[in-house]
């Protein structure tokens, strides 16, 4: 999840100063998750998360972010047999701009790059699937200041295009096999583009954040469901919470 | 703001709780899902000339009566084996019972008709061993006679690329006059290692097969087959006269060893016909009883386009042990390569 949450403190700057921040946030998953590949059952579980982050604030009317998210857990099904791997790493680029402002809040527009990998392996790939994608989507930011300090936001997206990755029919085929010690070729080769019936896939992000004046702090909360309509489907659905630590940095006014 | 909060979490709760598995917990319903993922994906059956509707009018009726997952097992069972392909496979954890298609017979005799200690023992004049995966690989000369003999337990990879060493044990053999590669009970693996081991064979280039990859739901439904050749690779090829020794047990990666190898004109097969599963894309479906299911979804053709499924590698000399054979430390499919060379 994106972790787009800007504090207080940066939005009050003069008109001239930029604030960088790098994010520290580790969090909890919790996935729900069936892919027709891999089995016509649905696995859940939780997955701790790692989030790294820098940001970018232009004097509260632009802000940047670029968040890497890694999470690696163990999901299962309700029986006690089926322990699967589960593997998803994120890396998401925005850029959001103000359209509307005043004494307590903001609305912020932008666009969102997003890449991500989400694997699935059980009993050292004795079945397997993936999903990957580039994807671009409009994002829109609400921030409001409950305080000198204190503010939440909640931000919005979904992708309008994607260039997927998924296994064949077959699961797994011939290019598989022939490329069984080349995993990066097997995950980003043969992509489709895909749009809003193949690919759907809406982020919620709520944060709360305390400012302090060197760095933030902050919670989040978020909730992504993602379908693809591939020849095998799949679905997830991904609740996190996570703990922030931003540290603001290279503070400077431009000339 | 409190309230608006709760309510997102149960919103969020209760549309994580919507999603549900494809099929039900029942007798039918798992029944229903291994014809289906069979019929959509299984690559076998036109060389196997299985009617795969008929099987289901012969075998529902029997499902619908059936009340324990032992009785649905044992249907499914016997359903399955009657395709005799060792890559069809079916595990329950709650009854801690599977099989392979078609295996039990397989094992049955060929357990028999072959001891790696009788030829350690009784053809061997020294010997040396490899580790691959949980097996040893096994080479050295024959006793009394300037030829070599390799014994391939599986080409299975644990992470350890034992493989490689294949050019050390060629250098090792490089001055005997013929080799016997021996791959009676070679369970499989990894295609990746037949491949590598099997260019170290070869002394001229041949197309050996083509596979395809079901791309549809219809039986004829393949992809555009991938050719493969038998190419000599590596720094050194032993070209003299080899004679593969195989079995019934002979499966899978080490069936498309065979079909690389017997291509090449130095390569004689002895022994018996080998098991006939030949695609290597096999992986489990997990359903929601427990059960573990797989099954290949790939056909290998020859050159001519006839297929090796469903009958497997014909030996060139038939030959085969018998169990009391082996409790008397013979091995007349080893001897008989020895004279053969």
């Amino acid at each position: 999840m994106t972790q787009v949450g800007y504090g207080q403190e940066e939005a009050v700057l003069s008109d001239t100063r930029i604030t960088n921040a790098l994010t520290l946030s580790p969090g909890l998953d919790y996935i729900s998750l069936k892919d027709q590949t891999f089995s016509p059952i649905v696995f859940t579980g939780f997955a701790p998360k790692i989030n790294i982050g820098f940001s970018q604030n232009r004097n509260g009317h632009a802000l940047w972010h670029a968040d890497l998210a890694i999470s690696v857990g163990n999901i299962d099904y309700e029986n006690e047999y089926f322990e699967s791997t589960y593997v998803s790493a994120q890396f998401s680029l925005n850029y959001l701009s103000i359209i509307k402002s005043n004494r307590k809040s903001k609305i912020y527009v932008g666009g969102q790059f997003r890449s991500a990998l989400n694997l699935l392996e059980y009993e050292s790939f004795a079945s397997g699937s993936w999903f990957t994608t580039q994807q671009l989507e409009p994002i829109i930011l609400y921030k409001y200041e409950v305080s000198a300090k204190q503010s939440i936001t909640g931000n919005f997206s979904f992708p309008i295009i994607g260039l997927i990755g998924r296994p064949s029919y077959a699961g797994i085929d011939e290019f598989v096999v022939i490329n069984s010690e080349n995993i990066s070729k097997i995950l980003y080769s043969r992509l489709q583009i895909q749009s809003f019936n193949k690919l759907i896939n809406p982020n919620f992000e709520l944060v709360y954040s305390y400012n302090f004046r060197r760095s933030r702090f902050s919670i989040s909360a978020n909730y992504s469901y993602l379908q693809v309509n591939s020849i095998r489907k799949y679905f997830k659905h991904e609740f996190g919470i996570n703990v922030g630590f931003h540290l603001k940095i290279g503070r400077k006014n431009e000339e | 703001m409190k309230s608006k909060l709760i309510f997102l979490l149960c919103t969020v709760i209760t549309i994580q709780g919507c999603l549900k598995d494809d099929i039900e917990n029942s007798n039918q319903a798992i029944f229903q899902f291994i014809w289906d993922d069979m019929d959509q994906n299984y690559g076998g059956f036109i060389p196997r000339t299985i009617a795969w509707d008929s099987i289901y009018e012969i075998y529902l009726p029997q499902v619908v009566l059936s009340n324990t997952e032992l009785e649905l097992f044992d249907i499914c069972k016997e359903m399955l084996n009657g395709l005799d392909d060792q890559h069809i496979f079916l595990y329950s954890n709650n009854l801690d019972e599977g099989f392979s298609s078609g295996e039990e017979g397989d094992e049955e005799f060929t357990d028999k008709e072959f001891d790696c200690d009788v030829v350690k023992n009784n053809y061997l004049e020294n010997f040396s061993t490899i580790e691959a995966d949980d097996e040893l690989l096994i080479y050295g000369k024959i006793l009394d006679k300037n030829l070599g003999y390799i014994y391939l337990p599986n080409f299975d990879f644990d992470g350890i690329r034992w493989f490689e060493e294949i050019d050390n044990i060629i250098m090792e053999l490089e001055e005997t006059v013929g080799l016997i590669i021996d791959v009676r009970n070679n369970g499989g693996g990894s295609p990746i290692i037949d491949r590598y081991i099997a260019a170290r064979f070869v002394s001229e280039e041949k197309l050996a097969f083509s596979i395809q990859t079901r791309n549809g739901p219809e039986h004829t439904d393949f992809d555009d087959p991938i050719e493969y050749f038998a190419s000599p690779k590596g720094d050194r090829q032993y070209t003299n006269n080899i004679i593969i020794l195989a079995n019934h047990s002979t499966v899978s990666a080490a069936e498309e060893f065979m079909l690389l190898l017997e291509t090449q004109p130095h390569i004689t097969v002895v022994g018996d016909t080998t098991s006939n599963a030949f695609a290597t894309t096999t992986f489990d479906r997990l359903l929601p009883n427990g059960w573990e299911f797989g099954l290949p979804n790939q056909l290998y053709t020859y050159p001519d386009g006839s297929s090796p499924e469903g009958i497997g590698i014909i030996p060139d000399v038939y030959v085969k042990n018998d169990s009391l054979d082996v409790q008397n430390g013979i091995d007349k499919v080893l001897e008989k390569a020895i004279e053969m060379l």
